[in-house]
């Protein structure tokens, strides 16, 4: 099982996290268009090779 | 020798080629990669190879190049577990997967070529309400639909699968099931070699090893792909590339809502039949089925993040073990033989994505996830269509990549998120 250092908690198992997707800039919700913001949500880099991701 | 022919086979020459190993014959052939091609399919899994075959099949058009850049199935399509049903959610899920087992059931006689689908029934388990009421809708829908499915309880259950723990005092007591007497399992490899083999002999070209490394896109149109064997021209490209499909699509531009994850199976060593259906456990992350051969094959839900990697994990096969054991104690002594795995494009509704996208020429057949080889004949049948009429057939209307923007998701996770 492979360990994701945590800033709050230290070094700690993969399976005590969730993954969220890659990171993205959250559109601005007062100015997004329901393009952007459905861009936003649906489409990922999904890039083969080194990423940033939230978990 | 180059045949124009397919081969055939008879009983006769099984004998004979057995004995002496000579003459095999091949079942598609080797070409040099030629400047043009009216389309170019990129992907050797089975969803490119029944496209190509049924656009010479179905009308006529046969200067068609399928282009992969490894070996023929050597993506999702030779690495899944085979499950064919269509006991899904949705009705245009529903509609487009019955169309893809009754194709199924036709296709060794299309084909002629044995793809052993074997009908022996699907179970899919409920251990909560939830996935009771689940299992009951789906059902209806079903029913509505004309597709045979309905819900059992344990009795029943027990009767269908001898070995199966119904009691009442596990630690996830089965409530029922989701029966579906259509589904079944395949011979994956075979309606690969089939498709391939059908093709060819139609005059598609078939080109492995031949990666794309560009789309050529200009004013918005496609003209051609990069290959690392040179450039074709071509004014149609439909990309079959599951796993990679967003790397594929975005050589041209597109983006995709798709993310790829992982998935695992694995299988026994070889045992007397005693397992008739597949069984799937939401609940469990687990599904079950026995070969021809008589290995049981394991599969569950996707590794839980995002990855390009095909390597195998401890975790997988530990949970796995526990999970199958808690269905079926008996089985304990067994081993395991083998594990793999497999890409797989996760979409976020869990439908697939097909038919045409921004750039002119380019259309993709994708969104493929963990369940997409049972739609292969179908989504063939339905993309070869589309580019020979330039109309999108009704039956994959919903499936566009246009929905994501206009919020028109086909919901299909509570039928496909671990039974594939
Ligand atoms: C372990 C596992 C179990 C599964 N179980 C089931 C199941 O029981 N039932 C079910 O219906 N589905 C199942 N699936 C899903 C199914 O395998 C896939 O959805 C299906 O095979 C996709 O077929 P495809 O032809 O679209 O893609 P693939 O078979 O993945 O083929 C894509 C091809 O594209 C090629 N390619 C990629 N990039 C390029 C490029 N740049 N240039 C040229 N070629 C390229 C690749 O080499 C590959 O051969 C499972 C998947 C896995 C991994």
């Amino acid at each position: 099982m492979f360990r994701i250092p945590c800033p709050y908690c230290g070094l700690r198992n993969v399976s005590e996290f969730r993954h969220v997707g890659g990171r993205r800039a959250r559109p601005d919700v007062r100015t997004a268009t329901p393009a952007q913001w459905r861009a936003y949500l649906y489409e990922q880099d999904n890039i083969a090779g080194w990423s940033a991701e939230s978990w | 020798m180059r045949r124009r022919r397919p081969a055939t086979y008879s009983a006769l020459g099984l004998v004979g080629r057995g004995l002496t190993h000579r003459d095999w014959p091949r079942a598609w052939r080797s070409h040099d990669l030629r400047d043009a091609y009216d389309v170019v399919v990129i992907g050797a899994g089975v969803h490119g190879l029944a496209a190509a075959y049924y656009l010479a099949a179905n009308h006529g058009v046969r200067n068609v190049a399928v282009l992969d850049k490894g070996y023929l199935g050597g993506g999702g399509s030779g690495r899944n577990t085979a499950i064919i049903r269509s006991n899904y959610l949705t009705p245009e899920g529903v509609r487009f997967y019955d169309r893809s087992v009754r194709l199924y059931e036709r296709l060794a006689a299309e084909l002629n070529f044995n793809v052993m689908f074997s009908q022996r029934g699907h179970l899919t388990l409920a251990h909560n309400d939830g996935s009771l009421r689940t299992m009951r809708w789906r059902a209806e829908v079903n029913r509505l639909e004309g597709v045979q499915s309905e819900v059992i309880g344990p009795a029943e259950i027990a009767r269908l699968v001898p070995f199966m723990d119904v009691s009442a005092d596990t630690r996830y007591p089965i409530l029922g099931a989701l029966y579906h007497p259509p589904g079944g399992t395949v011979r994956h490899d075979a309606v690969n070699w089939g498709y391939a083999r059908g093709a060819d002999a139609l005059g598609v070209q078939i080109h492995q090893n031949t990666e794309v490394v560009g789309i050529d896109v200009r004013d918005g149109r496609v003209r051609g792909v990069q290959t690392n064997r040179g450039y074709v021209s071509t004014p149609t490209v439909v990309s079959c590339t599951a796993g990679w499909s967003s790397l594929v699509a975005a050589l041209a531009g597109v983006r995709l809502p798709v993310s790829t994850h992982p998935l695992q199976a694995a299988v026994t060593e070889p045992v007397k039949m005693f397992l008739e259906t597949v069984v799937v456990s939401g609940t469990l992350h687990v599904y079950v089925s026995q070969t021809d051969r008589g290995e049981l094959v394991f599969g569950a839900s996707t590794d839980p993040y995002p990855s390009y990697s095909t390597r195998g994990s401890l975790e997988f096969t530990e949970e796995l073990a526990g999970h199958v054991l808690e269905l079926m104690p008996s089985i304990a002594k067994l081993r395991l033989l083998r594990q793999w795995a497999g890409l797989c494009d996760m979409t976020p509704d869990f439908s697939p994505i097909m038919g045409a996208t921004p750039v002119e020429g380019f259309l993709v057949d994708g969104g493929w996830g963990t369940y997409g080889f049972k739609a292969g004949p179908v989504s063939g049948e339905a993309m070869a269509e589309l580019v020979a009429s330039g109309r999108t057939p009704e039956l994959i209307a919903a499936f566009g990549l246009d929905r994501f923007a206009e919020g028109r998701l086909v919901g299909e996770k509570g039928a496909a998120a671990v039974g594939h």
